[in-house]
């Protein structure tokens, strides 16, 4: 399975026709419709009516669609939500495998009636109770659609902890810690970030959002999202290698080969050490940056052809 | 409390006859020849040949051995490596319970095989009639650098009882964490403190630093290795890796407790026990230093 890129995502209700009318236009490698927080319980059935319309929406720009179900609902949410061009169900608040396996049961029925491929739709749990940070290596390891996992933080998180947001100091240490750590045990790509003293809560922050993608960047994160188009641009850019990085990952590739030929482990270059750790922190940053130019390209031409057909048809 | 002192682990290619010399210098506690990192794959031979020479060496000058084994290559490693002298063997890249068990089954069977056991600590002799125990075997020290080896952590050490000591080994680079915004390794004060607790419940002694960004690969300048002593020794580390031999000294004296400290402590042992331990930890880290410099005296004469 090729990596995925999820620089930048926006989460919006299914429900809301403007935002998901335009949501083509944000650049977003992943788009998240919501069927649960940001839609109100009267509303929740019409929600599930959404998901094909959503889908054309979105894959006009090319974003890899993903849709929010509640996670008290699965069973009505499930089907309403898994048709073809769905990449990702994302199951909020998980606190129990149980739950997870019962998600994998219900996506692997509706992928059977629709006619996807078994195992195309990708599971993303996300923890934000502190039951689910404690059975975080349960949940991360009950299904194999799951392939990123990461710490519970957030708004639900701190309301489950009893704590507030925005204080200047990580009051997620231990969450942040768990749920990288069951990441690098089982093998997937890490989600999350870097704690950064924050104590706006500002989510549409343009300059914040770049300084925290190019911080998780350099700490091995991959991943971004958010609730507001300001941080989109900011988070592709930010976990994107840039043209220098590129050049200097290869010469560092070059310069460990001459190395190894010579029979050395270790070598120095301007200044920095070069080993087979950062030989391949090198190559990891290449391929990286290869898959980052590739999904540009597949959104470039997306928008391009919607625009064209607009155009001829306007 | 009686305290094995551990303060500094240096880690030396055992290939490299200019760094073993170096080494032997170091006055380093242990002395930890390396099979693994730091020999290119073409010298293998030449590191585990060296081996059996640089134990006795490293011996005379002092300091108690351990052998890194890279973990795909544990048998021909440990084949060259279990003869007299040797304390124990680094395990790096652990990731489940077989490999500990296959590393603690070979050292039985050289062990027997060699007539093999644990030297005495530096500066005591073994009687010749003295009766063979447990506490002989050969250790196992487990250097966990991945993610499923800290997952496991606690499984892993309890797979043996050779498992005396752990630690994160290289983790920032075998997992890629790096500098975060506030200059801390990513994940690596989680990692850190996780370690202590599985270590100490588990009641093997937890070996590390509390390295920040500025020492990448368990290398940094003698300021911050001194810093990150300190700070470990407060964190509950007596003893730490290390990959330069101008970080010994820092080391050592970043985990010996100062002599400004002893007093203060000296005054309120009475009524506490944590004072009465860092008296003894002190008296032990200075029982260690005389132990070292009564062999280098010793090997000095015999050579003479």
């Amino acid at each position: 399975m090729t990596r995925r890129v999820r620089r930048s995502g926006l989460t919006m209700p299914i429900n809301n026709p403007r935002f998901v009318g335009r949501s083509w236009t944000r650049d977003c490698d992943y788009l998240n419709f919501d069927f649960e927080d940001s839609v109100p319980q009267s509303q929740k059935e019409h929600a599930r009516t959404l998901v094909r319309d959503a889908i054309v929406q979105g894959q006009k720009g090319a974003a890899e669609i993903n849709i929010r179900i509640n996670c008290a609902y699965p069973e009505v949410d499930v089907p309403a939500a898994v048709w073809p061009g769905v990449a990702q169900i994302n199951f909020p608040k998980a606190e129990t495998a149980e739950q997870i396996r019962n998600l994998d049961g219900l996506i692997t029925r509706m992928e059977r009636v629709r006619g996807i491929r078994p195992g195309t739709v990708r599971i993303g749990a996300t923890v934000e109770t502190t039951l689910g940070v404690a059975n975080s290596y349960e949940i991360a390891s009950a299904s194999p659609r799951i392939d990123s996992f990461g710490p519970g933080t957030g708004y639900d998180m701190s309301m489950d902890m009893g704590v507030e947001m925005f204080v200047g100091f990580d009051q997620f240490f231990y969450n942040r810690g768990e749920g990288e750590l069951v990441a690098l045990a089982l093998g997937l790509e890490r989600d999350g970030g870097v704690y950064m003293p924050d104590t706006t809560g500002d989510v549409g922050n343009a300059d914040l959002a770049i300084n925290r993608a190019r911080a998780n960047r350099k700490a091995g994160l991959r991943s971004g999202g958010g609730l507001h188009p300001n941080v989109v641009a900011p988070q592709n850019e930010g976990l994107t290698p840039t043209a220098e990085e590129v050049d200097h990952a290869h010469r560092i590739l070059d310069f460990f080969a001459e190395l190894d030929e010579a029979g050395e482990v270790e070598g120095v270059l301007d200044g920095q050490i070069v080993d087979v750790y950062e030989a391949g922190r090198a190559l990891e940053l290449i391929e990286w940056a290869d898959l980052c130019a590739q999904r540009d390209a597949e959104k470039a031409a997306a928008r391009a052809q919607t625009e064209a057909t607009e155009e001829s048809s306007a | 409390m009686t305290y094995t002192v551990r303060r500094s682990w240096l880690i030396v290619p055992a290939h490299n006859d200019e760094a073993l010399s170096e080494a032997a210098e170091s006055g380093a506690d242990v002395v930890l020849l390396d099979l693994q990192d730091t020999v290119h794959e073409s010298r293998k031979h030449d590191a585990r040949a060296n081996v059996r020479g640089a134990i006795e060496t490293m011996r005379d000058a002092g300091a108690e051995v351990f052998v890194r084994s890279d973990i795909e290559l544990m048998y021909a490693d440990l084949d060259a490596s279990v003869w007299r002298g040797l304390t124990g063997v680094v395990l790096p890249g652990v990731t489940n319970v077989e490999q500990v068990r296959e590393a603690h089954e070979i050292l039985s069977h050289l062990e027997a095989e060699r007539g093999v056991v644990k030297p005495p600590p530096v500066g005591h002799v073994r009687e010749a009639d003295d009766p063979r125990g447990p506490e002989q075997a050969l250790e196992i020290h487990l250097s966990l650098d991945t993610g499923p080896g800290n997952w496991h952590a606690e499984d892993l050490i309890r797979a043996s009882d050779r498992v005396k000591s752990v630690s994160l080994g290289r983790a920032d680079l075998v997992m890629d964490l790096r500098e975060d915004p506030v200059g801390d390794l990513h994940l690596l004060p989680y990692l850190m403190q996780r370690l202590i607790i599985i270590a100490n419940a588990t009641g093997v002694e937890p070996v590390g630093a509390w390295w920040r960004a500025t020492s990448r690969g368990l290398t940094a300048a003698y300021d911050d290795t001194l810093q990150a002593a300190l700070t470990g020794r407060q964190a509950g580390f007596r003893g730490a890796l290390c990959m330069k031999a101008n970080q010994v000294a820092a080391l050592n004296r970043g985990f010996t407790p100062s002599k400004p400290e002893v007093e203060s402590h000296t005054a309120m042992s009475a009524d506490s026990e944590i004072s009465s331990n860092v008296i003894a930890w002190a008296d032990a880290c200075a029982a260690r230093d005389q132990a070292r410099e009564l062999v280098r005296g010793q090997s000095q004469s015999g050579t003479d």
